[in-house]
């Protein structure tokens, strides 16, 4: 085996490779690591829809122990058969299944594989599939292959791998529908080897992202006339005579590489500018029915650059490309290093937010898992719920607020209504819809790949998203900016882990947030608190014996004294104000109580105990309670149980709202009526 | 006759039948009364003392939603937002229009089964009234005699929009998905399902236009045979394809107007104190009620537009025999 350098290496290839226009996209000083770099050469075939592949990587063993294989995903494979991990688990819909035609299966079929160097090694024997996560014998999704020697650490390595892929009918992101192809987690990629001498290379069941950073260079044929786009960029282009064209586009510092061509897409330019931040090269591929969102698209991308760049960190590349997904292509909402799919209809007015919330979802995407490459199999929460936390909040302060919007007839026609306003994602649990019935369904710390049913969502998007606003409003904004900021600086181009974050929360901070974290991370536990009951009554002095210098007299006679002022009291009411802790976590609040008079106190409660007391003796009435007014602790499931008012419009509410059903209900009859 | 003509001697006769109108209508708003009142009182205990009362009443509260939503038991669960203004209309006419009203949970299908019992009641007494104006038979008498027969007309014509919303409707869609199954344009799609429910629900309208005529023949005729007023009535239609389908789709297009109408002054969610929203829900009963008397509409103009063709059919007759 031979021991090189992998700048070495890099330039070597890279030099063998042409300059072209390489120099321009290339970093003077590396950005990432470079731990795993691919050259390849693939060739489509849109008539076979099948990848011809060939790939060169180039491996460093990054730790300190050495590695006597290498593991590969072969993520194609888990559309293999209905016998694979993916498909044999509940994620996928029966109905959906069968509708699958004999064309529709894809694989990732490796044809060879070979250690460059000296004497070049056919390790092709050596290959075998292998299921770390869940023993399933027919998932072919890992692929191992053992090595002639350990590969020492620090040393890098070149292996040579052919292989062929069937382009299977999307089932999740990538695939072909009609003649538009997005190809995404397509080829023999290495797992992370980790400290502790251990391969992360996880079977393709439910979560997918976790890869070391290198250099991608690319050569794609297609056929002429058809547009590509992919991740980095496009530095050469060669028309092979043949019907086919091949496109070169390279890409250093990321961990994955997409794809997708169509002779359909319109392709527009835009730039993103904004002082104090780099400029972004913007490349959108349209789908033609979509033209008109072409600004909107811009837009909202520009918008996820302005303040993700500005809160967390600069995004770091300097072009970014947008695909508008086919229509069922199931390739929408999706993030893959400088390129994302975005994800409209056909008629969406703005306010439906499409395609402006997931644009900026998965353009913010680059930020958390493109730039911050945290392992998703097992810590989807920290790039999908980051993202989501900052996507909401990036949204409340750029756009409308959202307000309900319906589509009918097939999802054809969307049907807004103005009046009805919504909550953004992180403002709320109760405003989830169907958050309560699965709080409980898994803790957050669960390893990602494996979250129970319906757990999976909930606890790497919304769950997160909600522990991280409370955590903005527990702390303030600027210290909690900072945080992510410093997140982002210290674990850009890294695989960070929770701890990582949490350290980080506590540095920052300068306080120890570990029971916060303890309750919301490590727990399935939910927070709610509330206000009981209110009381109030007319003051009474007190009755009956008490001892006084060893002798019981009347409390009327010691209170003589003060018979003034309990004559004072006389007018006034004793006001008893209940709370509860209905939920097990604990969190501290503040409760705002307003009297009658108008006059407001503010307590502070540790909110440990199940409930607590507060009692004013005034010669007014308790009027409002507020449990945590400023609502700091958005993971509070109940917020209607959070107020208290003496007189509340509750009748003329519930009858508002329930004569409205009630006409709904009557034009029900009326349309069933049709058929008498 | 005119179309037009039967259109406006129609909407004279409606008159002549309001209060029967207003009973179907009493009926309908006691039953919607009947099981509101519990929405109501569901939403009314969720609320308590809570500060999402006064949100509720300037306008809608999400939060008070999300946790309604999530503890909702029974009939309470069906609440959503979108019953507001049109959505009350809106929601109902997609379920309509994709075949799956009658796919709501059961209680909802029981009573409406009720509800399509009263309607072939007074049906009955409406078709009865307009066909025969000067009968000394009363109004219920009429309905309660006819009703057995517009029961099996009801059941009759219940197969075919089963056929039709069911079979068809789904078979179609299972086509088109074939057809597009490698479409990558939402447009294509697009268009082929509109298609798919005009081709759908022009056969639902004629099937519709038919028992129509079904009903007013067997009254007119005093048919026993009941299964023939369809026969009379396909055949009314084929041979008068202008006169009946313009007349029918003239009534229909009055009801998408001022649905149209209603889309744009349909009161929302804004109604912040009780007299606004009394004003509200009165406003939403106008268009229940015209709905119900667009419905009788129909009948009395088809009944015109019957009586004037049998009448030229008669005539010719006579011409024919001398």
């Amino acid at each position: 085996m031979t021991r090189i350098n992998s700048w070495i290496v890099i330039l070597g290839v890279i030099g063998s490779l042409g300059l072209g226009n390489l120099s321009r996209t290339m970093a003077t000083v590396p950005l990432s690591p470079r731990i795993a770099s691919y050259t390849m050469d693939v060739r489509l075939d849109v008539n076979e829809k099948k990848i011809y592949g060939r790939e060169v990587l180039t491996w460093v063993n990054p730790t300190s122990h050495p590695a006597s294989d290498l593991q590969f995903h072969l993520y194609y494979n888990a559309w293999m058969n209905e016998r694979s991990s993916w498909l044999s688990s509940t994620r996928y819909a029966r109905r959906a299944m069968a509708a699958l035609e004999e064309d529709d299966w894809g694989y990732c079929d490796v044809q060879s594989i070979k250690l460059l160097g000296e004497t070049p090694v056919d390790l092709t024997p050596q290959m075998r599939f292998i299921q770390p996560d869940d023993g399933n014998p027919h998932d072919r999704t890992v692929l191992q292959v053992l090595l002639p020697q350990p590969v020492q650490p620090g040393d890098t390595i070149q292996v040579e791998i052919v292989w062929v892929s069937k382009v299977p009918r999307p089932f999740a992101r990538t695939g072909v529908v009609g003649n538009y192809y997005f190809i995404a987690q397509w080829f023999p990629k290495i797992g992370v080897f980790e400290e502790g001498g251990r391969w992360n290379c996880h079977q393709f069941i439910q979560t997918e992202f976790y890869a070391d950073y290198g250099v991608y260079d690319v050569r794609l044929t297609v056929p002429t006339g058809w547009v590509v786009g992919a991740t980095g960029k496009e530095i050469e282009t060669v028309d092979n005579g043949d019907g086919t064209t091949t496109h070169r586009f390279y890409q250093e510092d990321v961990h994955d590489f997409v794809w997708t061509t169509s002779p359909d897409f319109l392709v527009f330019t835009d730039r993103f500018e904004e002082p104090n931040l780099p400029p972004v090269d913007l490349r959108l591929l349209l789908q033609p029915y979509n033209r008109d969102k072409k600004d909107r698209y811009f837009e909202a991308t520009k918008i996820a650059l302005r303040y993700y760049g500005g809160w967390f960190g600069a995004y770091p590349y300097d072009h970014l490309t947008i695909v508008d997904p086919a229509y069922q292509s199931r390739s929408g909402g999706m993030e893959y290093p400088t390129l994302f799919t975005g994800g409209t209809r056909w008629l969406a007015p703005p306010e439906t937010r499409q395609p402006e919330s997931v644009t900026i979802h998965e353009a913010g995407h680059q930020f958390w898992y493109g730039v911050v490459g945290n392992n998703e199999f097992e810590y989807a929460w920290i790039d999908e719920g980051f993202n989501t936390y900052s996507q909401s909040r990036v949204m409340s302060v750029a756009l409308d607020p959202p307000i309900l919007h319906r589509r009918y007839l097939e999802g054809l026609f969307p049907i807004l209504f103005p009046d009805i306003r919504l909550a953004e994602r992180f403002d709320g649990a109760d405003a989830y819809d169907g958050f309560r019935s699965i709080l409980k369904s898994d803790r957050m710390s669960q390893l990602s790949y494996r979250y129970g049913p319906g757990a999976y969502r909930i606890n790497s998007y919304n769950k997160p998203a909600l522990m991280l606003r409370t955590l903005e409003n527990y702390l303030g904004w600027e210290t909690f900016r900072k945080i992510l900021s410093t997140f982002y600086e210290r674990w850009k181009f890294r695989h960070p882990r929770p701890q990582d974050f949490f350290s980080i929360v506590n540095e920052i901070s300068g306080q120890n947030m570990d029971w916060f974290f303890e309750q919301t991370y490590n727990s399935s536990n939910v927070f709610d608190y509330a206000v009981d009951r209110v009381i109030h009554m007319p003051y009474e002095p007190t009755r009956g014996w008490v001892l006084q210098d060893g002798e019981l007299v009347p409390l009327s006679e010691v209170q003589r004294d003060t018979a003034a002022a309990d004559t004072a009291r006389m007018e006034c009411f004793r006001n008893l104000v209940y709370l509860r802790r209905w939920g097990e976590a604990i969190f501290p609040v503040t409760v705002e109580v307003v009297f009658t008079s108008g006059d407001t106190v503010v307590e502070r409660w540790d909110g440990k105990e199940r409930w607590t007391k507060f009692e004013y003796v005034r010669s007014d009435k308790v009027e409002q309670v507020v449990v945590d007014p400023d609502r700091v602790l958005v993971l509070d499931v109940n917020r209607t149980n959070n107020s208290w008012k003496r007189q509340t419009p509750a009748r003329l509410a519930s009858w508002k709202w329930a004569s409205k059903w009630m006409i709904w209900l009557q034009h029900k009859l009326e349309f069933m009526a049709f058929f008498h | 006759m005119k179309p037009i003509r039967a259109y406006f001697l129609g909407l004279k006769r409606i008159w002549q039948v309001k209060r029967y109108i207003g009973v179907i209508y009493l009926i309908n708003l006691l039953l919607a009364l009947g099981l509101g009142s519990l929405v109501g009182q569901a939403i009314y205990r969720s609320l308590g003392k809570s500060l999402a009362a006064e949100r509720l009443v300037q306008g809608f509260d999400p939060h008070w939603y999300g946790s309604f939503s999530a503890t909702a038991q029974g009939l309470a669960r069906t609440f959503h937002p979108a019953v507001v203004g049109i959505g009350a209309v809106f929601e109902n006419l997609n379920q309509f229009l994709t075949g799956r009203l009658f796919s709501e949970p059961g209680i909802f299908v029981w009573l409406g089964l009720l509800y399509l019992l009263v309607w072939t009641f007074f049906s009955a007494g409406f078709v009865s009234r307009f066909v025969r104006p000067d009968d000394p038979e009363g109004f219920w008498q009429s309905a309660a005699r006819f009703m057995p027969r517009f029961v099996i007309l009801a059941i009759m014509a219940g197969i075919g929009y089963y056929f039709l919303l069911g079979g068809v409707l789904n078979g179609l869609g299972g086509w088109i998905r074939s057809l597009t199954r490698e479409t990558t344009d939402e447009r294509v799609v697009f268009f082929l399902t509109l298609v798919k429910y005009l081709a759908v629900w022009i056969l639902v309208w004629w099937l519709n236009m038919i028992f129509d005529y079904s009903r007013i023949a067997t009254v007119y005729r005093d048919l026993r045979m009941v299964w023939l007023a369809p026969i009379e009535a396909f055949g009314l239609t084929l041979r008068h394809p202008l006169k009946t389908g313009g007349l029918y789709y003239l009534l229909g297009t009055t009801g998408l107007l001022v649905l149209l109408g209603y889309w744009m002054t349909a009161p929302g969610a804004g109604q912040s104190t009780a007299t606004a929203v009394w004003m509200a829900f009165l406003f939403g009963q106008l268009y229940v009620i015209f709905r119900m008397g667009l419905r009788v509409w129909f009948y009395s103009s088809q009944t015109e537009m019957y009586l004037s063709l049998r009448s030229a059919t008669n005539r010719q007759s006579k011409e024919d025999d001398l």
